[in-house]
């Protein structure tokens, strides 16, 4: 009796999860096996491929990883690394004043880091453009001022998209930093200070390891994202300016060359997860997101 | 110290410009009446009159606004099914699937969003319409990792004190446990609508030839290198801007509770 109502309960459960996971490991678990597939030539194979009759090649990953476009995939992470590291400069200023300074402001401060956020990226970098373009604000503003005569180059260079960089991913920083520094008790600060600490060494000893688990979210939330963006180079991009992601993009999207594109992208998608496991390593912290 | 106090006052106020600033220039040209905006000649309502008189602007607002309420109904349904199911499972197996459903929230959109153009292709399903919505749909966990943060603070007896009064397990479902989720339904709700409304890498990834987005639109008018800045696109964006805010206010309005 027990067991046959036991039974009629795991069949529910089971009517009722099937469905969304079934879903989603169609759509999502199977099409990530599908690119290993396609990089190797086993799924989708190219016109020459066939043509040489090879059922698996290595080719692909052979042409993913030639000097080009690893000096490529370098500058990419530079960028990343150089983003993340701008974010954290600016990011902690921030963090820091709304968790300790924010007082009755706290909420609509943190309102205002996230509000962005709900907008998309493609506007964002647009907002970038309207701002320092040629006909942008910045410009304007100097032209009528009389400090110059002519529009200054703003964009389409390493600068701009530095800065546009930043300015995408500087709340992905500042939220998760916010999030660790407030939960650090002020006793703790004011025992430091108590036991002749400075302000200085309090913040080096006290609350900068303390803050540790934030820094690590948002490193994360900024450095993947970043290192294969590719709505902000090509926004506020020079011609040169080539990143892995705008080359994933182009291989795919213009290109249409599925072999080398998902070999590019696995590449790229591995030395993130390596990054990914040395930070961890080395900060010794869990991945808690 | 007061010195200090005074400089991280400073920084904080020139960041929060930072963060602020390109999103006025945008909003303030849409204003303008001059096509550029190095001089302001003016106030006008034009831009927005002629944005909604763009037929190609209207058609690609009214994709963003259906497939965001399509996959937004379907998402939340899928997410309410797991979640409920989850629930009554060991608690490993219930932290096997979180991991697995978190894995779509954390992997980086260009990912997620080749590895669906291959698997299209492989399977040969056509790209369009349908292959957007399934692509977004894929963000489900959002509203799951919600829910289940919502039943987490739920205390049983609720749903224990239907059962003992004789409600049957559907109508317990629909009488207490429904009416106790929905402010996470509401909130995981508009947390989805705002993703598939800004999604625009898995969108023009999977998006057929003639279908827009409010975001593809905005790319392909303006996006890509030489193409300058236009006033009618400043409108539109504008108005994208009032409606995400709206959700962002909307959403930590419903959260609070």
């Amino acid at each position: 009796m027990t067991s046959m109502k036991h039974q009629r309960k795991t069949g529910l459960i089971l009517l009722l999860l099937l469905p969304p996971l079934l879903f989603y490991i169609l759509f999502f678990l199977v099409p990530f096996f599908t690119v290993v597939g396609v990089s190797v030539g086993i799924i989708l194979p190219s016109e020459a491929q066939r043509a040489r009759g090879e059922f698996f090649t290595l080719r692909y990953f052979q042409d993913a990883l030639d000097p080009v476009f690893l000096r490529i995939l370098g500058r990419s992470l530079a960028y990343a690394l150089a983003t993340t590291v701008g974010c954290i400069l600016l990011g902690f200023p921030v963090a820091y004043f709304i968790a300790f300074r924010g007082g009755r402001y706290k909420n609509f401060l943190i309102l205002l880091v996230i509000l962005p956020l709900w907008v998309t990226f493609v506007l964002r970098a647009y907002a970038v453009l309207s701002l320092l373009g040629p006909e942008g604000v910045v410009n304007s503003i100097l032209i009528n001022l009389g400090v110059i005569q002519q529009p200054l180059f703003l964009i389409y260079n390493e600068f701009a998209v530095m800065l546009g960089m930043l300015y995408g991913y500087l709340p992905f920083m500042i939220l998760p930093l916010y999030a660790s520094l407030e939960k650090i008790s002020k006793t703790v600060i004011e025992a430091a200070k108590t036991l002749g600490a400075n302000s200085f060494t309090a913040f080096l000893r006290i609350t900068l390891p303390l803050s540790k688990p934030g820094l690590i979210a948002g490193t994360l939330l900024t450095f993947i994202p970043a290192a294969g963006e590719f709505v902000i180079p090509s926004f506020l991009g020079g011609p040169s300016e080539v990143f892995v992601g705008t080359m994933i993009y182009s291989a795919f999207i213009s290109a249409r060359n599925w072999n080398w594109g998902s070999a590019l992208s696995l590449v790229y998608i591995a030395l993130v997860l390596v990054g990914i496991t040395l930070y961890l390593k080395y900060s010794r912290e869990e991945l808690t997101i | 110290m007061r010195m200090g106090d005074f400089l991280l006052k400073g920084a904080v106020l020139l960041i929060f410009a930072f963060l602020y600033a390109p999103l006025a220039a945008l909003v303030i040209g849409s204003f303008n009446a001059g096509r550029s905006m190095v001089e302001w000649k003016g106030f006008t309502l034009d831009w927005y009159v002629r944005a909604f008189s763009n037929e190609r602007i209207l058609s690609a607002v009214y994709n963003s606004f259906w497939i965001a309420g399509v996959v937004t109904g379907a998402a939340v349904l899928m997410a309410l099914l797991a979640a409920v199911a989850v629930d009554k499972v060991s608690a490993r197996i219930q932290s096997g699937v979180n991991n697995v459903l978190y894995l779509s929230l954390i992997v980086p959109e260009i990912a997620e969003a080749l590895t669906l153009v291959l698997f299209f292709l492989w399977v040969n399903l056509p790209f369009g319409v349908g292959a957007v919505i399934l692509g977004h749909l894929v963000w489900f966990p959002l509203v799951y990792v919600v829910l289940r943060a919502r039943m987490a603070g739920l205390p049983k007896v609720y749903e224990d004190a239907a059962r003992v009064l004789g409600a049957s397990g559907l109508k317990t479902f629909l009488n207490v446990t429904l009416p106790l989720l929905m402010p996470g339904i509401i909130t995981g709700g508009l947390l989805i609508f705002t993703w598939s409304w800004d999604s625009f890498i898995k969108t023009q990834f999977t998006r057929g030839p003639g279908f827009e987005t409010l975001p593809v639109y905005i790319w392909n008018a303006v996006g890509g290198r030489g193409r300058g800045i236009s006033p009618e696109v400043n409108a539109v964006a504008t108005i994208s801007l009032i409606i995400s805010i709206t959700l962002a206010i909307l959403y930590t309005r419903f959260r609070s509770r």
